[in-house]
């Protein structure tokens, strides 16, 4: 009996160590993984891809080899300023002009440091060209290593269900083995009561019907008020369109897209012949290569090869997928929010900058606006706007009030979202 | 103390029984839909068993509703997103709304795309800002589903090429007189295109008819002016304004310019002591009869008599009239009243018959009027139909002289007095086109159908008054395949162009020379199309001295006629002498008629039956009988009792061989030997079944060889043929109940005479002082006797709180706020039977007061809206608080929390609430199928549902839901002004109300703030609250009516007694 349990514990000891062991397993030669590598990443992916790409021509040459062809001292020069040595009249950097349609690269303030790591992604990525572009299917990114939220939550439980069974065993042991040593005193030791007729009797019955009964109507009022709600949901999108990419990366102002959320009621989804403003010279993502910007080709009707729009083509709107779901009856207005309240838009929106995926952050339920509405402040002093509130700006004069909410101006009524 | 009544309908003059349970109750009847419900359940029979058949299936649906999955929404921007176009924000185009004779300049709201509202246009010298019940319910017609979405031949679908090609064979085959019928074309690039299409078919005659005619007018000027046109009239500069049958307010030519105009003497203050005079003489009663100062009831057939006996008064000379003592008295005083302003008068008549013009256009000319309140050289483009011309062009059809015929923009098979024999002679024409933008009476009878745009998707412009441009631009593309009238022709003058690049030219070439402001045309067409308008400074100034010249000159220096007539010289000598000839003819006329006379007039909403299909209009309560939805006969109520007629009876009226039946209503004002009916009703193909309501009294129609008349004098009979048609009929829904402790009527309407007035600011509104002075002395109330508001007193006096400011004295009752706010806020359009159970769902009411002498009362409107009441009664009694107050004084209504259970509307003290009986637009999507028929709602199509505001949510069956004081337009103020980081300003927010009014008798603003117009009139002494001493503290001032003319003992003793 004993062996049996030494063997539980033992057992799970192991599988513990070694579920361990494996998170810390990696491949050591991977040559992605020098810090080198990944500051030149992050350097190239934020900086260069509007106009190089390794492997292709693009508004720029392609890159792929420039550690070989030109020294180091010159590519210093010419990626920190390259109108210097154009006007210089070197005769490397005039060559590359005039072949380019003289079109100005713009001067970058990197150290040498940073160029030498980006030198080094360049030549990384060209060693290993097949990880370098993946497979036009777009296959999904590998898995991240290490432990992911619900691998975690997994061994938790594991973890819990098995100290909670040990902790069982080991008080029915204490049980018995207290049992036994007061038989052998002589006590008159009554017949323990067998759980099964504790947990069937009247009273522990109807203890757990009440149980159920709350728990059920917990979960209908909980589930009811969460009907139409769709807190974290990430739909795939007609475009694998990458907020990390353009807003965290390449820090591209949210606005410049969604450009109605100072303005109006909509922050609007833009257009794809918005996108063509950039992506009239960027026709390749670092993740997806082409096939996701050819979407947008197909939209508006461009022809990446002859750099021009197609005439008399039928241009067809992006079907994306609304995260968003506000019910009809609710009235929601960006710009009162983003323009007149000062709100970053992460505040509700939570980290776009991070999100590979976009995905509704917040619940988007009235508790969570009147939550926010009670405790945010007015830019009470800073606005014209809230001059006629007379009363409110001698109370904070006096101190008598420390701050105005949007609730003190009435931001909690009805008729401010429903109407 | 005597006090004066103040009744709506006869039931609550005579105090009727279940009238006066109504007024106590808010709801007319219990639970009606049960009883409708029971013919389908058949409730007798539902058992236990069935009770958990039900509530087994509504767990398991809720249940599987519930576990559905979130359905996918599609979020969809544009492939390439328009400038100019920005979700959710909307756009504003200015444009002109001109359709047959109604004329506004607008400014379209669209969102999205599509048109949502009509405002007015405040840069137009002519409407200034100013709209009218049709042009606002225009909107909706855009999105009618009657319309014909392709051109048609032979009634079946075809193309345009079809079309074109085979139109244009003909046209050029056709031996024939080609006819162009067409309404009053003010359009001068259109006029341009009429006569490129003549110059290529040179047998072309151009045929102007007008349904309604003002032939009389014109051509009274023709005989005395050479100018046959319709005058420009100023009545804000007219301090005596006598109006002889004419609706100037309502429907005569041109009642939105008129009313802005009218109003500006009519705005009485301590500042502007003063007002004008108007004298009405008037068979039937109207809105302009209403705010008359000076009412008299005369027979139709006198109405000429009074012309020439004002005539004689002021020395004119003409026959002898014989007219009733109290009118000829009145007669005389206004004479003298018009004589003591001269050059700041004015006299109007409503006639079409051209003697009776001619005597007030002498009289107007005595006055000294023609060049300072007339101005003949700015003439009207409008009415220019030619009634012998359209008679006529009858004959020449049935008799086989036309060859082809093309109607634009009138439906005479419908509204010509002799249909019939126009629909036989259009049979005879072998080639017959109707550019109808549906299968109407006319198009049915015509070979081809070519849809016109609606106005809302075509270029356009229009020279209402001469001087006075419009441009009309298109805000949405052709809904359906249809083509601009303009383009038909173009395209079969053998022009390809498109009409805009027409119109452009043509401005270029015509108008732009005009002005020498700017230099280039693109700037100056840019900036007309931005404005909507472009005004010529002073046009047809010499043309006034011209034509004014010749007969203005004679001014009349004593009295004696035959001394004038030397001195002007001959011309003018003939026109004396017409004017004479004229003056005698009509004494004849008026001398011969005796018995019933049946007068066929235009009312305020409908117009000439263009309108029948919009519901909106249809529902827009006639604003003197308050009966939508149908026509009746009009009958004083002595004349009924004589005859032993009560109301809504069926009778039948006749005169010739034309009868209709109708219901009778029993109008106060109207002479007792007249009988009237509505133009506009009766139509047969105007589209949807529930439009086609009333009976078509345009049969009724004389004519006298030069005019059409709409005064039948001969043969009229009117007899009982029983039986009892109920009218959908609003004057006694919603009553507010005015009965005070111990019965006293609390005074809901207030008003005063000038005289009193001026002696006394407080005149008429006593009560309010005495509360002012005395707030301790509330008698009645609820809400405890302090004049503050209690715990919130504080709340409401940060910030801003919205108020509203009607001057009862300015409003002339016209419905074109009613009609705004329904397509503002969504209201939805309930029908016939639903109005007659009082469910009609408007926000906003125009209550129609009678007060006075029964024969002859005097009219107050009262718009009525929510009154916002800071102690609101309604907010206290809601189970759930779906109703509540606002800190900015609004009283706010959550649908999605209401439960339906009509507590609030029981309460409200003022019947402004509205219980949705039925999902009237299909918000609720499990509507469709269910046991209500969908057909009997016009809002729930998917195109018509395309009018509906996205800012304001659509409301579903079962809930309550009123006037918010448009709180989407006060966010939307607000918010601009905080985006822009400045203070709120006065012109952020206008509710649309407000915004429609053509008299300006609606001011909503911020009463925190005292500098707001709206705080200061609703501080003044003319304001009061409406049941004031039940301390409900409501949001809205009333100022009180005040009327030009002598104080009567009652209003002398109301001053010093206030309310008892």
């Amino acid at each position: 009996m004993f062996s049996i349990r030494r063997f539980s514990l033992l057992f799970t000891f192991f599988v513990l160590l070694a579920c361990n062991l494996s998170s810390w397993a990696q491949d050591a030669a991977d040559p992605r993984a020098g810090e080198a590598y990944k500051k030149g990443q992050t350097i190239f992916t934020g900086q260069c891809t509007s106009c190089h790409r390794i492997n292709q021509k693009l508004v720029g040459p392609a890159l792929a080899g420039v550690y070989d062809k030109y020294d180091k001292e010159w590519l210093y020069k010419w990626i920190k300023n390259s109108q210097d040595l154009i006007k210089a009249n070197d005769p490397k950097a005039v060559a590359i002009y005039t072949e380019y349609n003289k079109t100005v690269m713009p001067a970058f303030s990197l150290s040498n440091a940073d160029i030498d790591a980006l030198l080094t992604y360049i030549k990384v990525e060209t060693d290993n060209p097949a990880a370098a572009a993946p497979a036009a299917t777009g296959a999904a990114a590998p898995a991240p290593a290490g432990g992911s939220p619900n691998t975690i939550t997994l061994f938790l439980t594991i973890i819990a269900a098995v100290l909670l069974s040990v902790a069982f065993i080991l008080s029915r042991i204490t049980g018995t083995l207290g049992k036994m040593v007061r038989e052998k005193m002589g006590e008159l030791v009554p017949d323990a009561i067998p759980l099964g007729k504790i947990l069937f009797s009247k009273k522990m019955m109807a203890l757990g019907s009440l149980a159920v009964l709350i728990f059920l109507g917990y979960a209908t009022v909980d589930s009811a008020t969460k009907l139409g709600r769709q807190q974290g949901y990430a739909p795939a999108q007609p475009i694998k369109f990458s907020h990390q990419l353009h807003a965290g990366v390449n820090k591209i102002d949210c606005q410049y897209c969604h450009s109605g959320a100072s303005k109006g009621k909509s922050a609007v989804i833009p257009s794809p012949s918005l996108c063509m403003n950039c992506h009239k010279a960027v026709n390749q993502g670092p993740k997806y290569g082409k096939e996701e910007i050819a979407k947008i080709y197909k939209a508006v009707g461009w022809d990446p090869d002859k750099l021009q729009y197609i005439p008399n083509y039928e241009q067809k709107p992006v079907e994306w997928v609304r995260i968003h779901n506000l019910p009809d009856h609710v009235y929601f207005n960006h710009s009162q929010h983003v323009k007149a309240g000062g709100v970053a838009c992460q505040t509700c929106h939570g980290p776009v900058e991070e999100m590979e995926v976009m995905k509704q952050n917040a619940s988007l339920g009235m508790g969570w606006c009147i939550n926010c509405h009670r405790q945010t402040n007015v830019n009470f002093s800073g606005n014209e706007f809230y001059k006629s509130y007379e009363k409110l700006h001698e109370d904070l004069k006096s101190g008598k009030i420390k701050q105005v909410t949007v609730e003190d101006i009435g931001g909690l009524e009805c008729q401010k979202c429903h109407y | 103390m005597q006090q004066k009544k103040y009744w709506k309908g006869f039931e609550e003059l005579n105090e009727d029984a279940k009238f006066l349970q109504n007024k106590r109750n808010e709801f007319p009847e219990e639970l009606p839909l049960l009883q409708e419900l029971g013919n389908v359940v058949n409730e007798n029979t539902a058992s236990r068993r069935d009770f958990l058949k039900v509530l087994g299936f509504s767990v398991t649906a809720a249940a599987v509703a519930a576990s559905c999955e979130i359905p996918v929404k599609r979020i969809i921007p544009y492939a390439v997103k328009p400038e100019e176009i920005a979700p959710s924000i909307a756009n504003y185009y200015a444009s002109t709304f001109l359709n047959g004779n109604d004329y506004c300049s607008v400014l379209v709201k669209t969102r999205e795309g599509r048109p949502i509202k009509i405002e007015g246009n405040t840069l137009s010298a002519i409407t200034r800002g100013g709209t009218s019940a049709r042009a606002q319910a225009s909107v909706v017609s855009l999105y009618d589903g009657s319309r014909s979405i392709t051109p048609r031949k032979g009634g079946e679908r075809t193309d345009w090429q079809t079309v074109d090609t085979e139109v244009s064979r003909q046209l050029a085959a056709t031996s024939g007189a080609v006819v162009l019928l067409t309404g009053t074309v003010a359009s001068p690039s259109t006029l341009q295109v009429i006569s490129d299409f003549k110059a290529k078919y040179p047998n072309t005659r151009h045929v102007t008819f007008d349904a309604v005619s003002y032939n009389g007018i014109t051509s009274s000027n023709e005989q005395m002016f050479g100018k046959k046109a319709i005058p420009s009239y100023d009545f804000s500069k007219a301090q005596v304004i006598v109006g002889i049958g004419a609706d100037f307010l309502g429907t005569w030519v041109s009642p939105v310019e008129f009313t802005k105009q009218y109003v500006k003497n009519r705005k009485v203050s301590k500042e502007q002591p003063a007002m004008s005079k108007h004298w009405q003489f008037e068979s039937l009663m109207t809105i302009t009869g209403g705010k008359a100062d000076k009412r008299f009831t005369v027979s139709p057939t006198e109405e000429g008599a009074v012309a020439v006996a004002l005539y004689n008064e002021l020395g004119g000379g003409g026959p002898a009239v014989n007219l009733d003592n109290k009118i000829m008295g009145a007669v005389k005083q206004a004479a003298l009243e018009l004589s003591a302003n001269r050059g700041k008068s004015l006299v109007v008549s409503g006639s079409n018959d051209a003697n009776v013009q001619m005597v007030v256009n002498a009289i107007n000319n005595l006055l000294g009027n023609y060049g300072s309140t007339i101005d003949l050289g700015q003439s009207y483009n409008l009415y220019q139909g030619d009634d012998k011309a359209m008679a006529a062009l009858v004959d020449d059809m049935n008799n086989g002289r036309v060859g082809a015929i093309i109607v634009y923009g009138v439906n005479p098979a419908y509204n010509y007095r002799e249909a019939d024999k126009f629909v036989s002679g259009l049979k005879k024409v072998p080639l017959s086109i109707s550019f109808s933008d549906r299968l109407d009476e006319t198009a049915q009878n015509c070979t081809f159908l070519c849809p016109d745009n609606h106005y809302l998707e075509s270029w356009g412009d229009a020279e209402v008054k001469s001087g006075y441009y419009n441009l009309q631009q298109p805000t949405i593309a052709s809904l359906f395949d249809t083509r601009q009238a303009q383009e038909s022709l173009l395209r079969w003058s053998g022009n390809q162009a498109a009409y805009y690049d027409y119109i452009r030219a043509y401005w270029q070439e015509n108008i732009f020379p005009k002005q020498s402001l700017l230099s280039n045309f693109d700037a100056f067409w840019d900036k007309t199309l931005h404005d909507g308008v472009f005004e010529v400074n002073n046009p047809g100034k010499t043309a006034v001295g011209a034509i004014g010249g010749m007969y203005a000159n004679s001014a009349i220096k004593g009295t004696n006629a035959a001394e004038n007539t030397g001195t002007p010289g001959g011309a003018a000598a003939q026109a004396q002498g017409n004017v004479a000839a004229a003056a005698q003819a009509v004494v004849q006329a008026a001398s011969g008629a005796s018995g019933l006379k049946l007068v066929v007039y235009e009312n305020v909403v409908m117009g000439d039956g263009r309108y029948a299909n919009n519901p909106f209009l249809q529902e827009t309560p006639e604003p003197i009988s308050k009966v939508c939805w149908g026509n009746y006969v009009a009958v004083a109520k002595s004349l009924a009792d004589e005859k032993g007629w009560k109301e809504y009876d069926l009778v039948e009226v006749k005169a010739g061989n034309y009868s209709v039946q109708l219901p009778l209503v029993f109008q106060p004002g109207q002479k007792p030997d007249t009988l009237s009916v509505a133009l506009g009703y009766g139509r047969t193909k105007a589209g949807a079944e529930q439009c086609n309501v009333g009976q078509n009294a345009f049969p009724f129609v004389g004519f006298n060889g030069n005019q059409f008349t709409y005064l039948i004098t001969n043969g009229v009979s009117i007899e009982k043929v029983g039986g009892t048609v109920e009218m959908a009929r609003t004057q006694t829904h919603h009553t507010i109940d005015d009965t005070g402790v111990g019965n006293n009527k609390r005074p809901l309407i207030r008003e005063t005479e000038l005289v009193t007035y001026q002696k006394n600011p407080w005149s008429g509104n006593e009560l309010t002082k005495k509360l002012k002075d005395h707030p301790d002395e509330y008698f009645f109330t609820l809400y405890g006797k302090d004049n503050e508001f209690g715990p919130h007193t504080e709340l409401y006096k940060r910030g801003h709180h919205w108020g509203l400011a009607i001057d009862l004295n300015t409003c002339v009752g016209c419905g074109a706020c009613v009609a705004a706010c329904n397509i503002e806020n969504n209201v939805p359009i309930v029908g016939a039977d639903e109005v007659i159970r009082a469910h009609e769902m408007h926000w906003m009411r125009i209550d129609r007061y009678y007060s006075g002498d029964m024969e002859n009362p005097d009219v107050t409107f009262m718009p009525m809206m929510c009154q916002h009441c800071d102690n609101a009664p309604c907010e206290n009694v809601c189970p759930v608080a779906a109703t509540n107050h606002s800190s900015e004084g609004i009283n706010q209504m959550a649908y999605n929390r209401c439960i339906g259970t009509r507590y609030c509307a029981n309460n409200c003290p003022y019947k402004v609430r509205r219980f949705n009986w039925f999902d009237y637009q299909g918000a609720d999507s499990f509507y469709k199928g269910t046991v209500f028929n969908n057909d009997e709602y016009i809002m729930v199509e998917d195109l018509t549902r395309m009018v509906l505001n996205p800012d304001v949510t659509v409301r579903s069956r079962g809930v309550i839901e009123k006037c918010s004081f448009c709180v989407q337009r006060i966010q939307e103020g607000k918010l601009a002004a905080k985006r822009e980081g400045r203070q709120l300003q006065e012109t952020d927010i206008v509710t649309a109300c407000q915004q429609a009014c053509p008299a300006d008798a609606i001011v909503f603003g911020d009463v925190n703030n005292p500098e707001t117009t709206v705080s200061k009139l609703s501080a003044n002494e003319r304001s009061y609250r409406l049941l004031e001493d039940l301390h409900v503290l409501p949001g809205v001032a009333y100022m009180t009516q005040i009327r030009n003319r002598e104080a009567t003992a009652e209003t002398k003793e109301v001053k010093h007694e206030g309310h008892s």
